[in-house]
């Protein structure tokens, strides 16, 4: 097959155990996503969004049903196979950023490097050079508390690229957000995409969906929606618009 | 993730929390710092009384009145308290006609007398002996002469001073010819030995006055002898010359009257009670290395806790279980083994410290079982709370506020 599928779910069943009840979370889902698409996974809170999301990144196994990666069968791998699996794969841009407090950012984006055995030279290199490619070049050593949260977010996308990994899963990645830092964001997720990554997007918003070129739409577990987004959003006009706004502000 | 990269990470996070780093590890340093410092004095102690005892000479033993039950592991029961002496100076004669292995016996009366010249009073050690005295007993005279046989068979009231007394009494004068008190008899100073220096536990081995046995006899009003040493010509003919004395002995007395106390056996004695000394202040010393465990248990059950979220980060770009394990419990030998190290520095210095009183000294053995024990510590202590981190689900340890 030339055309292998990056991402492939079948029959994805996830229930949790709480107390002896039973609360499913999803309930078979199957749709598969090629290598350099962009994804949307959309819906509302409670829809099991966040359990597809986790099942897709590994960080989770379902009750029943499959994730392959690349072709790769993930049911039968253990915890640290997946977690060898994460580090290689699937980079993670999360809501609340999610980054070691008490580490400088160059330190963060090392941090996959680290589990990967990457040596101490070649490490600061690379993570040097993936914050001078978000912005940051000038921010290496400054810690979380020091940067803003879309300087933080940026940090977190440089962390989530610095492996190279096949798959980037942002999950809400603009939720902690100003819009403008929002923009600047999806602008960098939008360029990644643009450079043949694939990116996807977990969200509950109809208007950070539509970036994407394709919205996955969960509801009570199940996919209620799978359709191409027929006016996509451009980031970097979202982002100029906001600029122009605020130069006119200043002016006026 | 190499151990290195660990380490790097352990220490990153101990330094991010200095004071609780410092205040974990001050539960090892007083572990270790104890067990050095505890040990050091109770072997110090040994060898300070081992020394004395071997001092005796080798090929030495003692002729005791009384019957002495030497137990095997230490301490005796029964003594000498209570029963009649019947030692006397008869008996000497005996071995020394009797036993052919035997090259000097000699007699000796201990006690403690007092002292005077003219209006100056001191208190020394008396001993009642025999001429042989100084040759048996490793010791000379620096002035004027010992006692002679003629001296014990004439009960001549004469005595040989040690340095102390002389330089008590005396300073720069020539003491010989000089007569002194002692006991409220009048004797005439013959001699004075050379200095022996202290002795252990402060007794001042010079503080002493030799008069003839036969004197002391008759001023202590007693027909007995304290005390027989009997030495043999070579170490290797002990064993004979205790067989031979016990033999000569045994005509003339009970067997309950005397016991031959040999020296290593008394050495031995209290070596071995002295080990068992050592090893139980090392053991209360060990329990506080125990509580020192116990509380970096604590502080790492705490941090992992506390960094739940860190962990729950880590495993989501790619950490494992080892990773993660790892990580911890480096951090916890890190505690331990640094506490450990500043432990025994100030254990070392302590027991120099503490040489300049009480006899100490640092073993080397104690040295290595507070390390590897407060390494043993850190593992132990550690892999618990490393385990419980390493187990974490890293999407409840991520949601972790």
């Amino acid at each position: 097959m030339i055309n292998l599928m990056l991402i492939e779910t079948k029959d994805l069943k996830k229930i949790y155990k709480i107390e002896d009840i039973e609360v499913p979370a999803l309930g078979g889902v199957s749709f598969s996503i090629k290598s350099g698409e962009s994804v949307s996974i959309m819906g509302t809170s409670g829809s099991g969004k966040s359990t597809l999301m986790h099942l897709i990144g590994c960080l989770d196994k379902p009750t029943s049903g499959n994730v392959k990666i690349e072709g790769q069968d993930t049911i039968n791998l253990n915890e640290n196979e997946l977690a060898v699996l994460r580090n290689k794969k699937i980079g993670f841009v999360f809501q609340s950023f999610n980054l070691l407090p008490r580490a400088t950012a160059i330190a963060n984006v090392e941090l996959p490097m680290v589990y990967s055995g990457i040596g101490l030279k070649e490490r600061t290199k690379k993570a040097k050079e993936m914050l001078e490619a978000v912005g940051l070049g000038d921010r290496l050593y400054h810690r979380p508390t020091q940067l803003s949260g879309g300087q933080q977010q940026r940090v977190a996308i440089a962390r989530a690229l610095v492996n190279e990994p096949a798959i980037i899963l942002a999950d809400e990645p603009t939720g902690n957000l100003d819009s403008k830092a929002g923009a600047e964001v999806m602008a960098i997720l939008q360029k990644l995409h643009s450079e043949g990554r694939t990116v996807i997007l977990v969200t509950h918003e109809l208007y950070v969906a539509e970036h994407a070129q394709r919205i996955i739409q969960i509801l009570d577990g199940k996919i209620v929606a799978d359709r191409a987004v027929s006016n996509r959003k451009k980031a970097k006009e979202i982002l100029a618009k906001i600029d122009e706004k605020e130069e006119n502000n200043e002016h006026s | 993730m190499n151990i290195l990269e660990s380490f790097r990470v352990a220490i990153d996070s101990l330094l991010a929390n200095k004071m609780r780093s410092i205040l974990t590890m001050l539960g090892m340093i007083i572990g270790v710092s104890a067990v050095i410092l505890l040990v050091s004095i109770g072997s110090g102690v040994q060898a300070d009384i081992s020394g004395q005892i071997m001092g005796l000479g080798s090929n030495i033993t003692m002729v005791m009145p009384g019957k002495i039950e030497m137990q095997p592991g230490g301490g005796h029961s029964g003594g000498p308290m209570g029963m009649t002496n019947k030692l006397e100076l008869e008996h000497v004669e005996d071995i020394k006609n009797g036993a052919q292995h035997v090259k000097y016996v000699l007699p000796t009366i201990s006690g403690v007398a007092s002292v005077k010249y003219g209006n100056l009073s001191r208190t020394a050690d008396l001993m009642g002996t025999t001429p042989e005295y100084p040759i048996a007993r490793n010791s000379s005279v620096e002035k004027g002469r010992f006692f002679a046989e003629t001296d014990v068979e004439g009960l001549k009231r004469v005595c040989t001073i040690g340095q102390t007394v002389a330089e008590d009494f005396f300073g720069f004068r020539d003491p010989i010819g000089e007569k002194i008190t002692i006991s409220g008899r009048k004797f005439t100073v013959i001699g004075v030995m050379s200095k022996k220096g202290a002795g252990g536990m402060g007794i001042d081995m010079d503080n002493q006055v030799f008069i003839p046995v036969t004197v002391a006899q008759r001023i202590l009003g007693t027909k007995n002898v304290s005390l027989i040493l009997v030495q043999a010509e070579r170490q290797e003919d002990m064993d004979l010359a205790i067989k031979e004395t016990e033999r000569v002995l045994s005509k003339k007395l009970e067997e309950n009257d005397f016991t031959i106390l040999a020296q290593d056996e008394l050495l031995a004695t209290f070596q071995s009670m002295m080990g068992t000394l050592t090893l139980m202040l090392g053991g209360i010393a060990g329990i506080s290395l125990l509580v020192g465990g116990i509380g970096i248990m604590n502080i790492m059950l705490v941090s992992v806790t506390e960094r739940t979220r860190e962990i729950g980060i880590r495993k989501a770009v790619g950490a494992r279980t080892f990773d993660i394990l790892s990580q911890f419990v480096i951090e916890a030998i890190t505690l331990s083994v640094v506490g450990g190290v500043l432990g025994i520095i100030f254990g070392a210095v302590g027991s120099v410290v503490l040489g300049q009183f009480l006899p100490s000294s640092i073993t080397f053995w104690s040295i290595v079982l507070a390390f590897l024990f407060s390494f043993a510590v850190g593992i132990f202590f550690g892999v618990y709370p490393a385990f419980k981190a390493s187990k974490l689900d890293p999407i409840e340890a991520l949601r972790y506020e």
